[in-house]
């Protein structure tokens, strides 16, 4: 292939002025507006020849820190030897690297002091940096050492700081994600300082969550994990729950820019003792649980078991239960104990069936066919025993599965509050069951769980694929 | 009959600024600027509406803006690209049509000075405007009743005229426009008859008028006015005292200002080096585009031969003062800077019109920001974050220019692909500006890497984006259409708005002499409580001899009211 001068009709060692003649010329031909392609092929080819021309020539562009470099994840630092310039005399002499590294330093301790009017107000008095390079350079030093130090800055700071480098653009060839990282990093590390708490407080917007309460509860988060100190504080379900939120929150959701200096076993375990599904630190905190319900039932139904010896004292009437202290301390156990195990078993079961369509999951055929599944069972159950409510047992759960389903996998799905309609559901069956004498609920709950799955399925029929599922 | 009609119409050049509007043509002599009904070049971008419901533009409403205020609107090309409305009397106008209505004015002026209808116009619009400013300068034209194919960036006509004027050859310069509201650099070179735009920068909302801001909140805090009680009439005769103060401090010492607020009148003095320090966060803010075009090009400072001002505002000594701190140069002053963005039209209207004479020009110029669509990524971290841009246009990309590049959908087996495209420098799309969005479906069950889709951006010389997605595995393209962005007028809404436009009566051009007059007699009255049993009676002797019609007569009067006038401005 012929070297872009040559492509001009120029040869190698043509100078740039050849050059413009020889673009202009062929301008005139190709215009801009006229002969679009044409333009863009003729002015691509002039931008290399220029580039051929100068390389030639000795002169360099003004700014070699700003060239097509390929995007890093790490600043790339300015190069030490800086292209002489030639061509003009008049070009300031160039600002030593002590100068720029001072410069910086001031500027970073500036930042960390949190204001950004005082940072940027001292940014412009500086005489030095009027220089267009010497800016240049200084900004990259600047980004230079915030990535290497991590130095706790304020927001805002960070956003004048890069702002009046110029640095906050797509085309600083610092990469945006690493950036952002940064800046998350550096936010966190200004709000742990203790005189800042309060922004943390700000940011985090836990309501419980006062000042006192952060500092003792990051001061947690520092002591080593050891098992009882955490399940003494996840012993109330909603304690795991804000725990969880907090740390989520301190970091945005990345876990790794959560401080050194936090333990991240204990981290891990919040974190564990709040997903869905069955974890380690769920299981533990539940058993936990369940034996100090089982040690208040056994207390309560010692209490109990001396009542009733009293009562029949007093010549009352037998109770028609048989109050032993052993069933009533199992009664009183087991039922928290049994209705956990039951939560335990829906959340991957609710998780698994309100999957979206699109991504793949185990057994798609009983996915599919789950609540049909259900009331088929449910049905069965009423023709096989039509005075027992024992067909209530599957159809239940089939409705309920099958309006999560519809709910979880349609647009509006997170704006439904789950409290309300859970509630509402509860409520629905005994309340048909005491305004209507003739028994509806079969054919009520029935529909109820069909419709929702049929619907849902016919939205989601055009992603609907149950073969090859499993692929992925 | 009517299609001949249209070849044989005129092509206008326009630059219609944020203060002041300008028309003109390229002509016999090189580029000629038409005046207007009173007989300058500057007809003010002030829209004011009569009792009558009538509508004045120009020199009289923007009078009316102390004595009318709430009838008169000013600087509404700050709006353009959003959909602000204005009420004025019994209308209600979108930044738009106070556009045409000025183009309207102007237009008539032409055609009264050149005798030709106007067809056709190129229109200056700041180089950092946006892709709905600029439809919305497009639909004021429209509005107006003409075509508006072309729009040129102000620093580049200014460069234009500049260039064509000077003849130099093989020469780099910087363009500075600071106008009434905007603020543009461009950096330019000029061989060989080719006017190459190499990188433009600016700040949309930067320009005379925030310097203004800044006297007026000085003037308020130090005699404790509170701002926000102003009244519409106090505010605007402070605001035209202290634009003459800010005017006069440019010819160097100190200068002060009278104003009645209420019952007190408030003297205030301020010196240059006063001016200086209160509008310092302004000239800061004047230089980050400057070095964002200069490193954009580049160029070192030393290697510009000149710097040119342009923009009424460019004359302040304190860009002067920053341009030669900056480079190290004085700026060049030769061109008018009122006048040579205009005169850039012309010649712009000229190169549209394919003037023989002006067929050794060709100009290139640059899409002045970064056109791109929203990605998400992975961190070092190897957690997903979204939200990210990634360019697709670099800003200050030679146009007309046309670039593709392959994305990937984020997870496997996905049907659908929704691509958002936006405007922009920050790294992440919610600092950048959404011009529209894209649906794409997308073959079943592939992978992503199967499924990738070819993005690609096209921007022509006009400013028009087109995006193009094609997915590679099955060959089938989406076209978004960008006309639909919020605060954009659509065909139809243009229609209807033209026929409203066309209903609303305008004052005739040859009763515009009269109604300035009458207009600045009626401001000098809210200005100045000592003389007003004066004017009143010369108002009233005026209008009897409007009512006698005798064309003579009123001439002469009028021209007499008008010296009147003048010398009691000078006196108070």
């Amino acid at each position: 292939m012929s070297s872009p001068l040559e492509w001009f009709g120029l040869t190698g060692d043509a100078d740039e002025r050849a050059l413009k003649r020889a673009y202009a010329q062929r301008l005139r031909t190709t215009r801009p507006d006229e002969d679009p392609e044409g333009f863009q092929q003729l002015h691509a080819m002039y931008q290399r020849a220029l580039a051929q021309c100068r390389s030639q020539g000795g002169q360099m562009p003004a700014f070699p820190l700003e060239q097509d470099v390929p995007v890093t994840l790490q600043p790339i630092t300015p190069q030490e030897d800086e292209p002489a310039i030639t061509q003009n005399a008049l070009i300031e002499p160039l600002l030593s690297q002590e100068a720029i590294d001072a410069i910086a330093q001031e500027a970073i301790s500036l930042a960390m002091k949190g204001d950004a009017d005082a940072l940027l107000a001292w940014l412009r008095t500086q005489p030095a940096l009027w220089s267009l390079q010497a800016k240049a350079r200084t900004g990259w030093r600047c980004v230079e050492r915030m990535f290497q130090e991590v130095p706790p800055m304020p927001v805002d700071c960070q956003e004048a700081l890069l702002g009046f480098f110029d640095l906050d653009r797509v085309q600083s060839r610092i990469d945006a994600a690493s950036l952002a990282r940064l800046s998350r990093r550096m936010q966190l590390a200004w709000e742990m300082q203790r005189a800042h708490h309060e922004t943390l407080r700000r940011r985090v917007g836990i309501e419980t969550f006062t000042v006192p309460k952060i500092r003792s509860l990051l001061g947690e988060f520092t002591r080593p994990f050891s098992w009882p100190s955490v399940l003494m504080a996840g012993f109330m379900p909603s304690a795991a729950h804000r725990r969880a939120q907090f740390l989520t929150r301190l970091c945005q959701g990345q876990f790794n820019d959560l401080p050194a200096s936090f333990d991240r076993r204990r981290v891990q375990f919040w974190l564990d003792a709040t997903q869905g599904g069955v974890t380690r630190a769920r299981l533990a905190l539940g058993v936990t649980r369940w034996l100090t319900a089982l040690f208040v039932a056994a207390i309560i139904g010692l209490l109990i078991a001396i009542a009733p010896a009293n009562r029949n004292d007093l010549g009352g009437q037998p109770s028609s239960l048989d109050l032993t202290p052993v069933s009533v301390m199992l009664g009183v156990a087991l039922a928290p104990g049994l209705l956990w195990a039951m939560w335990m078993l829906y959340l991957p079961l609710d998780a698994w069936h309100g999957h979206p369509e699109h991504v793949p999951v185990r057994w798609p055929w009983l996915n599919l066919l789950m609540v049909p599944l259900l009331c088929a069972v449910g049905t069965a159950l009423k023709l096989w025993q039509p005075d027992s409510l024992i067909f209530l047992l599957p159809l239940i759960p089939a409705a309920w599965l099958a309006l999560r389903r519809f709910w979880r996998r349609s647009a509006t799905g997170d704006r439904v509050s789950p409290n309300l309609f859970r509630f509402g559901f509860f409520l629905l069956v005994p309340l048909l069951r005491a305004i209507v004498q003739q028994d509806i609920t079969l054919p009520v709950l029935l529909l109820l769980a069909l419709i929702p799955w049929g619907w849902d399925l016919w939205r989601q029929r055009a992603v609907l694929r149950i073969t090859d599922r499993r692929a992925a | 009959m009517y299609l001949q009609g249209e070849l044989s119409g005129m092509i206008v050049g326009i630059d219609l600024g944020t203060t002041h509007s300008l028309i003109g043509t390229y002509g016999e002599q090189g580029p000629v600027l038409f005046p207007n009904a009173l007989g300058g070049f500057l007809t003010p971008s002030v829209v004011s509406v009569d009792d009558a419901g009538h509508v004045i533009v120009g020199q009289a409403a923007r009078d009316r803006m102390v004595s009318h205020p709430t009838a008169s609107v000013a600087t509404f090309k700050r709006w353009m690209g959003t959909p602000r409305e204005t009420r004025l009397g019994p209308h209600v106008f979108r930044p738009e049509e106070l556009s045409a209505l000025i183009l309207r004015t102007l237009i008539a002026d032409a055609e009264a000075a050149s005798g030709e209808k106007v067809t056709e116009a190129v229109i200056s619009v700041p180089a950092y405007f946006s892709d709905a400013q600029r439809k919305a300068t497009r639909a004021a034209g429209e509005l107006a009743g003409i075509r508006v194919e072309r729009l040129i960036n102000e620093p580049t006509a200014a460069a234009l005229a500049y260039g064509l004027q000077e003849k130099r050859d093989g020469s780099r310069f910087l363009v500075f426009d600071l106008g009434g509201g905007t603020f543009d650099v461009s950096v330019l070179e000029m061989f060989e008859g080719v006017v190459e735009v190499h990188a433009s920068a600016g700040d949309n909302f930067l320009g005379g008028e925030d310097f203004l801001d800044v006297l007026e909140m000085a003037v308020c805090s130090e005699r404790q006015i509170d701002q926000a009680k102003l009244s519409p009439q106090e505010r605007g005769q402070l605001r035209r005292r202290l634009e003459v103060a800010k005017r006069q401090l440019g010819n160097g010492g100190a200068t002060s200002i009278e104003w009645q607020h209420g019952e007190q009148a408030i003297g205030w003095d301020i010196d240059e080096e006063r001016f200086a320090r209160l509008s310092e966060p302004l000239v800061h803010r004047l230089r980050a585009p400057l070095e964002r075009a200069m490193r954009d090009a580049n160029l070192q400072p030393a290697q510009l031969d000149e710097i040119v001002l342009v923009g009424g505002a460019s004359r302040m000594p304190l860009v002067a003062r920053l341009v030669s701190r900056m480079f190290g140069r004085l700026p060049l002053r030769h061109v008018n800077p009122d006048e040579a963005i205009a005169l850039g039209a012309c010649v712009a209207s000229g190169l549209k019109a394919r003037d023989a004479r002006l067929d050794e020009i060709i100009l290139t110029d640059v899409c002045p920001y970064t056109l791109g669509i929203e990605v998400s990524r992975r961190d070092e971290a190897g957690g997903r974050q979204q939200g990210f841009f990634a360019p697709i246009i670099h800003r200050n990309s030679t146009v007309p220019v046309s670039r593709a590049e392959s994305f990937q959908p984020v997870q496997d087996h996905q049907t659908q692909l929704e691509l958002n495209v936006y405007q922009g420098e920050n790294p992440m799309v919610e600092r950048n500006i959404k011009l529209g969005s894209l649906s794409i479906v997308l073959p079943a069950r592939r992978t992503a890497i199967e499924n990738a889709v070819e993005v690609r951006f096209t921007y022509d010389v006009n400013g028009v984006l087109q995006v193009e997605a094609t997915v590679q595995a099955t060959g089938a393209r989406h076209e978004l259409v960008l006309e639909q962005n919020p605060g954009v007028l659509d065909p139809a809404e243009i229609r209807a708005r033209l026929a409203a436009l066309d209903a609303i009566k305008i004052h005739p051009r040859d009763k515009q002499e009269n109604l300035a007059v009458l207009a600045r007699a009626e401001r000098l009255y809210e200005e100045y409580v000592s003389a007003r049993q004066q004017l009143q009676q010369w108002i009233m002797q005026f209008r009897s001899v409007l009512d006698s019609q005798d064309e003579l007569q009123i001439r002469e009067h009028r021209r007499l009211f008008g010296e009147a006038m003048d010398l009691l401005e000078k006196s108070l």
